[in-house]
C-alpha cells in the first residue's frame, strides 16, 4: 500500500469502518511511514478536540426558557385572525372551498342567462337612443328630476308591461344629464 | 401539571405523539421540543457558532416543524425529518447574515460553557491549559468556518451529533458514499487549517 491509498483510507480506518484485511494493510504501512502517521495523529487529535468542543453547552435552565418561549410562540400563533382564516380557506383545498366555487359558479351563470334573455326582450339601448333623438327639450328636464314615469312618449307606452325599475334605469340611461349642468340652461329651458 | 406531561412523554410512543401534533395539539408537541430542543441548538450552534443565532434558529425549526407537520407522512424518522429543518434553517440563516456573523465571531459568548467534568479532565485546573484549550478551540472554530458548508455539515453531524453514515445520508439527501467522501475532504481540509496549532500543541505535549 502506498501512502495515496493510505491517505484514502485513513479516515475510514479511524472510524472503524474498515474490513479487517484493509485495516492490516493501512496498520503495516503505517508502521513503516512516519508521513501518514503523522496525519493519523494530526487527525486524531483533531478528533479529541472535537470531542471537547462537542461538550460545549448552555446552561440548563436556558433549554426550559428556550421551551418556554417555543410554546409561548406556537400559541400565539394559533390564535388566527379573521384575515388569516379567510387566506387558509382560500388556499387550502377543501369540501367547503369547492362547495362554494360550485356556488358561486351557478350563480352567475344563471344570472347571466336570466340577463340574456332580459335583453333578447327589450333591447334597450336602441329605444334610448331614439327616444333622446325625438324627445322635446321640457321633457328630458323632467326626465332628470324623476318625474318622467308620467310621459306619454310612443316609444315608451310600446313597452309598458316592464317592471317599475326597468322603467327607472331605462329612462335615467337614456338622458343626457350633462347637458343640464347650470341653472342658466335651466331658466332658458323653463 | 410538569409530573403528568412527563409521565405522558415516556408512556405515549412518538408516532401517537406526532399525529397528535398533526391535529394542532401544542401540549404534544410540546413533549417533542422538550426530547429534541437540545439536539437542535447543538446542531444549529456547531452550524453557525453564535448563542443568540442558535436560539433563532431553534425557534424557528420547531415553528417550522409545528407547522409543517401535517405534511411529515413517517417516510423518513422524525429526527431526520427534523434534523433536516434545522440544516436548510441554519443554511438560509447563514446565508442572510454572514457580515453580521464575521464581525462578532470573536466575541466571547458568555452563555456557552465546557461542562465541568470535561473541563476538569482536559485542563487539570491550570489556567494556562485553561486559556491554550479555549485558543485550540477557537481556531478550531474558526478552521471549520472556512470548510464549504456541505463538507462543514458532514463533519458536525459525525463528529459532534454523532449520527451514523446513513442517517446522514438521509438528512443531506445523498448517498452514503458522498458522506464519507465528504467526511474524508472535511477531515484533510480542517487538518490542514489547523496545522500551526496541531503542531504547537504536539510539541508542546512533547516537551512535557
Amino acid at each position: 500500500m502506498d501512502c495515496a491509498k493510505c491517505s484514502y483510507y485513513i479516515s475510514e480506518f479511524l472510524d472503524d469502518r474498515l474490513v479487517s484485511s484493509e485495516k492490516r494493510q493501512v496498520e503495516n504501512h503505517l508502521e513503516k511511514c512516519p508521513s501518514c502517521r503523522e496525519l493519523r495523529d494530526d487527525l486524531l487529535r483533531m478528533k479529541h478536540f472535537c470531542n471537547i468542543k462537542k461538550q460545549e453547552k448552555p446552561k440548563k435552565d436556558y433549554f426550559e426558557y428556550l421551551q418556554c418561549n417555543i410554546k409561548r410562540r406556537l400559541l400565539a400563533q394559533n390564535v388566527v385572525t379573521f384575515r388569516e382564516q379567510v387566506i387558509q380557506f382560500c388556499t387550502r383545498p377543501s369540501w367547503a372551498m369547492t362547495a362554494a366555487i360550485f356556488i358561486a359558479f351557478t350563480v352567475s351563470v344563471s344570472v347571466n342567462i336570466v340577463n340574456y334573455y332580459n335583453k333578447s326582450e327589450l333591447p334597450v339601448r336602441q329605444l334610448s337612443k331614439n327616444i333622446t333623438q325625438t324627445q322635446p327639450e321640457n321633457q328630458n328636464l323632467f326626465r332628470t328630476t324623476g318625474y318622467s314615469t308620467t310621459t306619454n312618449h310612443p316609444n315608451y307606452t310600446v313597452h309598458s308591461n316592464r317592471t317599475e325599475r326597468n322603467r327607472n334605469t331605462f329612462i335615467l340611461n337614456s338622458i343626457p344629464v350633462r347637458t343640464i349642468s347650470s341653472n342658466n340652461q335651466v331658466k332658458i329651458y323653463q | 401539571m410538569t409530573k403528568d406531561k412527563t409521565e405522558m412523554g415516556l408512556l405515549k410512543d412518538e408516532k401517537q405523539i406526532i399525529e397528535e401534533c398533526q391535529q394542532g395539539n401544542v401540549d404534544a408537541f410540546d413533549l417533542i421540543i422538550g426530547r429534541y430542543k437540545e439536539r437542535v441548538y447543538s446542531l444549529a450552534y456547531q452550524m453557525i457558532g453564535d448563542h443568540a443565532s442558535a436560539d433563532d434558529v431553534t425557534q424557528e425549526v420547531f415553528i417550522r416543524a409545528f407547522r409543517g407537520l401535517p405534511k411529515f407522512r413517517g417516510k423518513c424518522a422524525f429526527f431526520t425529518w427534523l434534523y433536516r429543518i434545522t440544516m436548510n434553517c441554519s443554511y438560509r440563516y447563514l446565508r442572510k447574515n454572514m457580515t453580521f456573523l464575521k464581525k462578532i465571531s470573536n466575541d466571547i459568548d458568555p452563555a456557552v460553557y465546557m461542562d465541568d467534568k470535561v473541563r476538569n479532565g482536559f485542563m487539570n485546573n491550570s489556567p494556562y491549559k485553561a486559556l491554550e484549550m479555549k485558543e485550540t478551540m477557537e481556531i478550531l472554530g474558526k478552521s471549520m468556518d472556512r470548510l464549504p458548508v456541505k463538507h462543514k455539515t458532514a463533519l458536525i453531524m459525525f463528529e459532534f451529533q454523532g449520527l451514523s453514515i446513513q442517517d446522514i445520508a438521509e438528512i443531506m439527501k445523498t448517498s452514503p458514499g458522498t458522506v464519507k467522501s465528504r467526511l474524508h475532504h472535511a477531515r484533510i481540509k480542517l487538518r490542514n487549517f489547523m496545522k500551526h496549532s496541531l503542531k504547537t500543541n504536539h510539541s508542546a505535549r512533547q516537551a512535557k
